[in-house]
């Protein structure tokens, strides 16, 4: 048996994040100890647990060491997930949720002492707090410590995508503790300066921040009522609950009102990669280039896990929305630049993982990308090949040839330098990595779907 | 602007926060626990009026009510 540690988990003397047998554990510190009583006999983990705020968790039978207390298992995240790769109400409902858990904790003389949005995970389609030890008994008078780091994590980004434009939270990825203040502060519009809680929690805010950077505050002397503290609390709940995004306009969103299927082939395609799934079993699925979810809702209405990811913020939130409405539970929708996918970050690159870090996976689905990704991006087949063959064992994948209406568009505006791309290199190439399970040609349509299994599995 | 935005500016402007240009070493939580202070103040107030204002709306709300209620007993 190997203990791995969480490459996260240093920051927090609480306890430690540790990884055996595939499993995940997270050891209670002796210093953590009367928290984590109280946590568990105050009533309020297990009002947490059955509001499916909290990640649920066993204690383990087994003998502490050193300056552990407990070891819990809890229950294991199919996907973990980064802010930056969420979309503008998966954010949002991140932040309700770390909110909603405050004031209950409060309800049971607790209180959160961090808010960071990376503690926040998507299970079976609800956002859950996964840090068990991020709750302490709350005293009258104190300030809400994890105050700063709410604004920084979520009210920032959501402002910022609410009132500016969708793509800033690209910045959650450069900063890892939040965007700061000052920073949102300047890049939001005038207007925002008109609106309580963004005047309030984010310009007044970083300009308070600012005045006493260098200044020594007894903060024995600097109490906050209770009422004070449920005060900001709501604030920031309902000045959340007012910022909006809507997807409209934009290129992704309405590229299924644009594109040259017949309702007639479009209906052979999903027929097509069903059976391709049923056929797989995939244990789980990433949809790279899943647009708002029509083709990954085929495995994930069959119960197998689907990440679905896309480049454009507002598919994945048409994507989102959907599974919202509909609650359901085996679709995680992801912003992801395949061209640019999210790196290893924070501290030694390894506190938020690179994509590639979070596979292998069993099944990637591959739908109508390849051309974005070798004439759109200049990525030539064989890399396309290397990049999918690491990743995944079985592979669901569309070939879009020039002659598609697709393709002529993309070649419409640049000379046409892709002597490579047509079906015979496609196959050529994939077929060094890969074995060609078999494969469609899609009625109507110019394309062909493939199901391809890994010559290595991974 | 809102009347609530305004007094809060107008706080703020007392207190030498919002137009001060202070600057140097680097102390991450202090400004934000200080503001806390001055938020809190502003938006507890606001919770205890809006609960007096709802005590006051449900007296009146509950007066025809009592008084059917007493009709009814007699």
């Amino acid at each position: 048996m190997t203990k791995t540690l969480e490459p996260s988990s240093f920051r927090d003397k609480s306890g430690i994040v540790f990884y055996e047998d595939n499993e995940v554990y997270r050891q209670v510190n002796k210093s953590y100890r009367e928290e984590f009583d109280f946590l568990m006999d105050s009533g309020l983990y297990k009002k947490l647990e059955s509001s499916r705020l909290i990640v649920p968790h066993v204690e383990v039978d087994s003998i502490p060491e050193n300056e552990a207390y407990k070891i819990i298992k809890p229950t294991k995240i199919p996907f973990i997930s980064y802010p930056y790769e969420w979309s503008f109400s998966q954010l949002k409902q991140a932040a309700l949720t770390t909110l909603e858990i405050q004031k209950i904790s409060m309800e049971y003389g607790m209180t959160l002492k961090d808010a960071s949005a990376y503690n926040i995970q998507m299970l079976d389609g609800n956002y859950i707090l996964i840090d068990t030890l991020s709750f302490e008994r709350y005293e009258e008078g104190q300030p809400w410590k994890a105050y700063k780091q709410f604004c920084q994590h979520f009210l920032a980004p959501l402002a910022l995508m609410s009132h500016q434009d969708i793509r800033l939270n690209g910045l959650s990825r450069i900063f890892i503790d939040g965007i700061p203040l000052d920073l949102t502060s300047k890049l939001l519009p005038f207007k925002t300066k008109t609106m309580f809680t963004l005047l309030s929690h984010i310009h007044a805010h970083a300009k308070t921040q600012k005045k006493y950077e260098d200044v020594q505050v007894d903060f024995k002397k600097r109490k906050l009522s209770k009422r004070s503290f449920m005060g900001i609390v709501q604030s920031l709940d309902s000045g959340i609950r007012k910022l909006n995004y809507t997807p409209e306009g934009t290129e992704w969103a309405e590229y299924y009102d644009k594109t040259n299927y017949s309702t007639q082939s479009f209906q052979h395609k999903k027929e097509i990669i069903s059976r391709y799934v049923d056929s797989i079993k995939p244990t789980q699925v990433w949809d790279l280039g899943a647009n708002t979810g029509i083709f990954s809702r085929i495995a994930s209405g069959k119960g197998i896990p689907v990440v679905a990811f896309d480049i454009e913020p507002a598919a994945v939130e048409l994507n989102y929305l959907e599974c919202a409405r509909n609650d359901e539970k085996n679709i995680l929708p992801l912003v992801l630049d395949l061209t640019n996918p999210s790196p290893g970050v924070g501290w030694e690159n390894q506190e938020r993982l690179s994509i590639l870090n979070r596979g292998p996976v069993d099944t990637i689905m591959a739908l109508a990308l390849i051309h974005h990704l070798s004439i759109s991006n200049n990525v030539p087949i064989s890399k396309v090949v290397d990049f999918l063959e690491s990743l995944c064992n079985n592979l669901i994948i569309e070939f879009v040839p020039k002659e598609d209406s697709q393709v002529r568009r993309l070649l419409s505006t640049r000379e046409d330098v892709f002597d490579d791309y047509d079906e015979d290199n496609f196959v050529r190439e994939f077929g060094k990595k890969f074995e060609i399970v078999e494969f469609d040609k899609i009625p109507d349509t110019e394309r062909t779907m493939y199901c391809m299994r890994n010559k290595m599995p991974r | 602007m809102k009347s609530s935005n305004i007094f809060i500016l107008g706080i703020l402007s007392l207190s030498g926060i919002f137009f001060s240009d202070a600057h140097a070493y680097i102390d991450p939580g202090t400004g934000s626990v200080v503001f806390q202070g001055l938020i809190g103040v502003l938006v507890g107030a606001g919770i205890a009026l809006k609960l007096y204002w709802m005590k006051i709306k449900n007296y009146f709300m509950d007066r025809p009510t009592k008084k059917i209620a007493d009709d009814k007993d007699t």
